[in-house]
């Protein structure tokens, strides 16, 4: 029962986690930016704002799972909550550094500022794989 | 060691050595910076710098045997692995010039020649072939010599420079927004001043050069004393 109730909370409080983690290097990196430069402060800090989807993400699985926990499906529930809260979390962890660098490269070359958050969009990619299965998939544990 | 996220987004773009014409930080602005690190890692980068860049009064007042004795010394107080071998290929090209200069200049025992690092003990034992049976190990050898036999410093430094520049910056790729990429952006700040310094300096011979030739010719320091009449 303890699982299921984990593996239900579990996507929101690690992609929370995750987004703390990537939202903070991202923040780190765009308060540095700021004191470098002179214009596109909006992008930087929009930049450092990423990985806070994976929050949502999370919220939205949580919402997905909820429902009454019985022994029969509080496996199911740990299973399918705590791997993709994990994926959220990893996910949100590592955008923040990719943030990070598009930030430092992009005040350095502003031009290729598009171009730098390729990764960031990539790991987002992925981050929203783990969160559409986690639906699809949600919908075959007994309610 | 930490991560400097603010602190490496905060320092500017160095452009490569060649095309370094102008500091695009002061070193007031870039110690301002710097008080970003914990004070552990401002010791250690303290450190780090006093053996990339050792102190010209340091080098001149102590003889070859007491600086190995005291790099060896203070070597063992850095911390990270990657900044020590930096230094260490710092202080092996170091050994390197010295051993290539000390042949030339009529060394001709081994044992009496002073190092520090890897290629000391290869130096040794093939001190009489050219390139102390380091080709293989230190491509790069062979650029050096040529430099060398140009008997032109200013050169010579040049190159030295760049092979120094390229190992940073190779680190510094490989260390993203850690304390180590911070301390190569420094050591690599340290080798652009130096190079731009160099400049200046190579730019005023020149200028006195030509100067001096010009009021050398009995025409033109005519020209200029009746100017001055």
């Amino acid at each position: 029962m303890a699982l299921g109730w984990a593996g239900l909370y579990g996507p929101m409080a690690l992609g929370a986690i995750g987004s703390m983690i990537g939202c903070a290097q991202a923040g780190q990196a765009a308060c540095g930016a700021l004191l470098e430069t002179e214009t596109g402060h909006g992008r930087y800090i929009g930049i450092a704002a990423m990985p806070s989807s994976q929050s949502i993400y999370g919220i939205v699985v949580m919402f997905a799972l909820n429902r009454e926990i019985t022994p029969e499906n509080a496996p199911g529930l740990a299973a399918i909550g705590l791997l993709c809260g994990l994926a959220l979390l990893f996910s949100a962890a590592w955008q923040g550094k990719c943030c990070a660098s598009a930030i430092n490269v992009s005040k350095i070359r502003p031009e290729i500022f598009g171009m730098s958050l390729a990764p960031a969009a990539i790991v987002e990619g992925f981050a929203v794989f783990a969160f559409i299965f986690a639906l699809v998939i949600s919908a075959g544990v007994p309610v | 060691m930490s991560s400097y996220y603010t602190l490496i987004t905060a320092l500017p773009w160095l452009p490569e050595l060649e095309q370094c014409k102008q500091m695009p930080l002061s070193r007031i602005a870039l110690d301002q910076r710097l008080t970003m690190l914990s004070d552990q890692d401002l010791e250690q980068l303290r450190l780090v710098e006093s053996l990339y860049f050792p102190d010209s009064e340091f080098l001149q007042g102590n003889t070859d045997k007491q600086l190995v004795s005291v790099w060896r010394e203070q070597l063992g107080g850095v911390e990270s692995d990657t900044l020590l071998q930096r230094i260490n290929f710092s202080h092996e090209l170091m050994t390197l010039l010295a051993a290539l200069r000390s042949r030339s200049g009529g060394m001709e025992s081994p044992d009496l020649f002073h190092g520090i690092g890897r290629w000391l003990p290869r130096i040794k034992q093939h001190w009489f072939e050219p390139g102390f049976g380091l080709e293989d190990y230190f491509p790069q050898l062979s650029k050096i010599q040529r430099v060398l036999a140009k008997d032109d410093p200013a050169l010579l430094e040049k190159v030295l420079n760049q092979m120094l520049w390229h190992d940073l910056i190779l680190c510094e790729r490989q260390n993203h927004f850690s304390f180590e990429s911070v301390v190569c952006f420094v050591l690599r700040w340290g080798i652009a001043e130096r190079h731009i310094q160099q400049d200046g300096t190579e730019a005023l011979q020149k200028f006195n050069r030509l100067t001096g030739q010009l009021l050398g010719q009995a025409g033109l320091h005519q020209q200029l004393e009746q100017g001055v009449k």
